[in-house]
């Protein structure tokens, strides 16, 4: 009798544990849920286009006398974590959303 | 009531184990690595049939060629145009048999289909089927299926954390002179995927690690107030170096595929340089070699390093 209630407690115990630590097994399948999702819109998912810094008006007045839009004014920012520098702007156009735009400047001036 | 007694044993036995398992998962090791590969047939063939892939444009290919030959030495195949891919598409071809490293290039006459450009080497299988279905067991993706080119079959295959590798078999057996040094292919993988790779490479390779450093110098991936893991494997296929980063990398590192080995760097940089080879990263020292990045022309970039110390 009393090794049936030490049994019983440590089968409590190993589930408390598990059930606190998150275990697969202890879970029950559920959906993602939709409060904790982290998309936002369509409009706001950038296609990136890496193109030499030579071609990237022509790109542009390329990609806008095609779909229509607008662009946002070209900057030179560095994006990446570690040193580099390209051009950036923004696309918005009515059909293929939002492109953003980069032109990185040559290679040689990445290392500093 | 002894037979529910006992049965209530096993399952917290049972409970026990699988919890504490859970709770505490094994940090990934080198002795972790060792027990974990598959078993899978052994399609290697050997290290001077791991080519290169190298894809410049068709008006470089021929410095490119020149320059790989003057700056390490070795021989050439004949230059051909041929198709490779399994959808139309056309490109010039050539091996550069080097003594340390085997390169295939390619300078494509017609836009390159997809996902081709995107692998790093071709490696030699002695049974392309087998050979697929070891990888697919091993944990990769195929793709791109096997297809028939002018001299063999080739299929793609990518590795948990994203490294794509070709696999190929000749119709004629080729034979090629054993390499003077074995170069590292050079591989860059993320922190989440780096067990689930190196477990899939060592079971397909059937290689082992020789060397797993958590805390490598930085200056390594041009960061040098920090440090990496970095992680060595050797197989029939070569030796294979992954570096474990968070991403944050100082061009040109990442870049590189390969790392190969010379006698003497200083002797190796003063023929490149004189072949049109621009250096990327001057000569430094760490984990005792001497190693710098150089970029040939038409753009391919590596590692070329010098063993200054006892090797590990």
């Amino acid at each position: 009798m009393n090794c049936t209630r030490y049994l019983f407690a440590l089968v409590l115990l190993v589930f408390s544990l598990a059930t606190l630590s998150r275990l697969s097994w202890t879970q029950t399948t559920e959906s993602p849920d939709s409060a904790s999702t982290v998309a936002v819109g369509a409009q706001y998912h950038t296609t990136h286009v890496y193109v030499s810094p030579s071609d990237v008006d022509a790109f542009v007045a390329s990609f806008l006398g095609t779909f229509g839009g607008k662009s946002t004014k070209q900057v030179i920012a560095r994006v990446t974590p570690t040193p580099s520098k390209t051009t950036s702007q923004l696309l918005q156009t009515p059909a293929a959303a939002v492109r953003t735009h980069r032109g990185f400047t040559e290679r040689s001036t990445l290392i500093m | 009531m002894r037979i529910t007694k006992s049965f209530g044993v096993i399952a917290i036995a049972i409970f026990l184990s699988t919890g504490i398992a859970r709770l505490f998962p094994i940090r990934s090791t080198a002795l972790e690595f060792a027990y974990a590969a598959t078993v899978t047939p052994n399609v290697t063939v050997g290290p001077q049939y791991d080519t290169t892939h190298v894809y410049v444009a068709p008006e470089d290919f021929d410095r490119l060629v020149a320059s790989l030959v003057t700056t390490f030495g070795g021989t050439t195949s004949k230059q051909g145009v041929f198709t490779v891919t399994p959808t139309p598409s056309s490109t010039m071809s050539q091996l550069v048999l080097t003594p340390v490293g085997t390169l295939s290039v390619f300078g494509f006459k017609t836009p390159v289909p997809y996902p081709f450009g995107v692998e790093r080497t071709g490696y030699l299988v002695t049974d392309l089927d087998a050979a697929i279905q070891a990888a697919r067991t091993a944990g990769a993706d195929v793709l791109v299926t096997s297809f028939n080119d002018p001299i063999g079959r080739d299929a793609i295959i990518q590795w948990p954390g994203g490294v794509n590798t070709q696999l190929y078999w000749h119709t004629t057996a080729p034979s090629y002179k054993a390499l003077q040094t074995i170069p590292e292919n050079r591989v860059y993988v993320s922190a989440d995927r780096v067990a689930a790779f190196v477990d899939s490479f060592l079971a397909f390779s059937h290689g082992n690690v020789t060397a797993d450093d958590a805390h490598a110098p930085g200056v390594e991936i041009g960061r040098p107030s920090d440090t990496y893991r970095r992680i060595r494997i050797q197989s029939n296929f070569g030796k294979l170096t992954v570096l474990v980063t968070d991403g944050h990398l100082p061009y040109p590192y990442g870049h590189e595929m390969m790392g190969y080995e010379v006698s003497d760097l200083a002797a190796t940089l003063a023929k490149a340089k004189a072949a049109g080879v621009q250096v990327l990263v001057p000569p430094y020292t760490a984990d005792q070699r001497t190693s710098a990045l150089v970029q040939f022309p038409g753009g391919y970039i590596a590692e070329i390093h010098s063993i200054t110390g006892k090797p590990n």
